[in-house]
């Protein structure tokens, strides 16, 4: 639930004519240099709205193909929790659109919940998404250290939700609700149509924007949720966009272009 | 009982609990309800014990281990968990998942597997039951566990290479959940071990209760007096199930983890005495992981025992010293196994070659009576002893 209280970076994104968008990037993907160019080229790129930086984990449970292998390469090129850190840091000092910090308890736990959050906060960061996180956890470990820091949090909810998960998703976030419209991983294909699901929400938007995510790859993927949803996330595919095909395109300059490229067609999207 | 006393809230002490994506949050809801309301169900309990007998052959003897006893110096019996059906306990927990998941009109079944034998339990069981089933493997462990490939196939299995991270069992069961995540509604996830998000460490216990049960029984009749039970701990299935019936009594628990190549060498799969409390696959458990909470790769010759992480009901137990834990190598597991078959003429699974190790190298007073879970057999690991038997000679 939004409340006075909380920062107001995610009140904006409420009721816009235009459905917001976010690029999910894996920090460290697909080298820590290109990875700190991205994260400039995101917070200065006119389309995008938000950001969610991927804290790479060794067991994505939640994630499809593309992103475990970003984590992957990430991790085995030494992308610590620090690098994450500094990576959002480098983002705040340019811009002020929110950045959600992405990835599975376990990292945030072993770092010590109040120390992550701190840490969180001082780089900049305006919340956190942890797919792996239950309720009961979040409010004895997270709750009170988030709310010294102003910090959000960002709970899901799916087709597969039953009505009091729905209900609960959208008392307990204070950022927005992530809405799965697909039964599946991220970057998986849509095996339903998306409308239907965001339009059984409309009647709790009010309370928290609606942000889309998993297998959102296209501006008329995007285009198409006008109306239904305040924000939708591009991860898998724009991580797919970067992937070096050959050692050609394993230059910084090449990767960033990709990444323009990648981005251009959205840009329609601003009127 | 999922409402067994050590539980609240889907915890045992401080472990356990349901870390897992809201994706499948409605899935574990139907699943603990279905399993409550199931073995609460005397018909379900009656068709479970009538497969139980005449499909796995159970009750498995409890046998004095004669030449074994003299070797150790203190009396050992073996619980013949490697004479039940497809040759490991595995198939208790099958079986009845396998029956749950018909019961609650599942059409389709997935597993992971490590050393095959789960896969090939569950492959059995569908088998049995006309339902078609997926297994999970690491691809390293497909080439290890060769034969077990070969037999889930035969059975009608498909098995799917998991080509992730150490492509071990760990990557096996991300595999497994990832699917379920995308296929929640047909598909029933029958886990091999009593690991993952609550309901299933209690559930799997709760299958495997029937080992420690027919112990008691046996016991009753031939008059015997345990001081020590002892088990392999991989994720904790046989030792849960021979333990379960006796975790109130005056009896010492031994757990025995894969040492790999050493506790120190970093190449171990010794959980609770090398790990540290963490989250993997669901639940908050001992883990092997570094500094930056990642999951570290396990190692152990025994593709069974392979596994970063231990069910929370085990790291409960240990917590509180309930459990007492010990670690042999793959070396030492290596020749207990060999002179089991020796002495014993039962070539056991590497597996339970641990708990066999530990009972020859552990300092016996003499008077002590001890049952042993012979978890399984051995032939799935034929390859790996010869290999190291002819290296001996
Ligand atoms: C014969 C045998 N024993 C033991 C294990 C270890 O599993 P658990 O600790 O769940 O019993 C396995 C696993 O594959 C096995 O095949």
């Amino acid at each position: 639930m939004i409340t006075d209280d909380m920062s107001d970076i995610f009140k904006r994104l409420m009721h816009a004519d235009d459905v917001n968008l976010s690029v999910f990037l894996t920090a460290g993907y697909p080298n820590m240099t290109a990875c700190g160019h991205l994260i400039e080229l995101l917070a200065r790129h006119p389309a995008v709205s938000f950001v969610e930086l991927g804290m790479p984990f060794s067991d994505p449970l939640a994630d499809g193909p593309t992103i475990q292998r970003a984590s992957e390469i990430a991790l085995k090129q030494g992308t610590r929790l620090d690098d994450v850190l500094s990576l959002s840091k480098q983002f705040r000092s340019i811009c002020d659109k929110p950045l959600m910090l992405m990835g599975y308890c376990n990292p945030v736990y072993r770092r010590g919940v109040e120390r992550f959050v701190k840490e969180a906060r001082a780089a900049g960061a305006s919340g956190l998404i942890l797919p792996d996180l239950p309720y009961e956890s979040y409010s004895r470990d997270f709750a009170e250290a988030l709310g010294q820091e102003g910090l959000s949090m960002s709970f899901f909810v799916s087709p597969t939700s039953t009505k009091e998960g729905i209900e609960r998703a959208f008392e307990t976030s204070t950022a927005f609700v992530y809405g799965v419209a697909n039964v599946g991983l991220t970057g998986d294909i849509p095996s339903m149509d998306r409308g239907d699901f965001f339009r059984g929400l409309q009647n709790h938007r009010a309370r928290c924007p609606i942000v889309a995510g998993f297998g959102i790859a296209t501006p008329e993927d995007v285009n198409g949720l006008t109306g239904l949803v305040d924000g939708a996330i591009v991860g898998s595919a724009f991580l797919r966009a970067l992937e070096p095909k050959n050692e050609s395109m394993l230059d910084t300059t090449s990767i960033v272009q990709r990444a323009e490229d990648f981005l251009e067609p959205f840009n329609l999207n601003l009127k | 009982m999922t409402n067994h006393p050590i539980i609240k809230r889907g915890y045992y002490g401080d472990f356990g609990g349901q870390f897992i994506p809201e994706m499948l949050r409605r899935n574990f809801e139907e699943l603990e309800k279905a399993f409550n309301e199931a073995w609460a169900d005397e018909a379900f309990r009656k068709e479970y014990l009538e497969l139980m007998r005449d499909f796995v052959g159970r009750p498995t003897p409890l046998q004095k281990a004669e030449r074994w006893s003299e070797r150790c110096g203190v009396e050992i019996w073996f619980k013949r968990e490697d004479l039940a059906h497809t040759g490991a306990h595995k198939i208790n927990n099958a079986v009845g998942q396998v029956l749950l998941a018909h019961r609650m009109g599942k059409s389709h079944i997935i597993a992971e597997t490590g050393a095959g034998q789960h896969g090939v339990a569950t492959a059995t069981a569908c088998a049995w039951a006309g339902l078609p089933c997926t297994v999970f493997m690491g691809a390293d462990d497909m080439k290890r566990q060769k034969p077990n490939v070969e037999r889930m196939r035969l059975l009608g299995a498909e098995v799917r290479a998991a080509k992730t991270g150490s492509m071990t069992l760990k990557d096996a069961t991300n595999e497994a959940m990832r699917f379920w995540i995308a296929n929640p509604t047909d598909t029933h996830y029958v886990i091999g071990s009593a690991v993952g998000p609550h309901p299933y460490p209690m559930m799997v216990a709760e299958f495997h209760r029937i080992i420690g049960e027919e112990t008691m029984t046996a016991c009753a009749r031939l008059d015997l007096k345990p001081t020590h039970l002892v088990a392999c701990l991989g994720g904790g299935s046989n030792a849960l199930g021979l333990f379960l019936p006796y975790i109130d009594q005056e009896i010492a628990l031994v757990g025995v983890e894969a040492g790999g190549e050493s506790l120190d060498s970093g190449r171990t799969a010794a959980t609770i005495e090398k790990g540290s409390p963490g989250i993997l696959h669901g639940a908050k458990t001992m883990v092997l992981q570094d500094g930056e909470g990642q999951i570290q790769e396990a190692h152990s010759v025994s593709a069974g025992l392979d596994y970063p992480g231990i069910g929370p009901l085990h790291a409960h137990l240990a917590a509180v010293g309930r459990l007492q834990t010990e670690a042999v190598s793959d070396t030492e597991a290596l020749k207990a196994g060999m002179l089991c078959t020796r002495l014993e003429g039962i070539l056991p699974a590497l597996e339970t070659s641990h708990a066999l190790a530990w009972t020859l190298k552990a300092e016996w007073k003499g008077d002590e009576l001890v049952l042993l879970n012979l978890s399984g057999r051995g032939d799935k690991d034929l390859e790996t002893y010869i290999n190291d038997h002819g290296r001996h000679v």
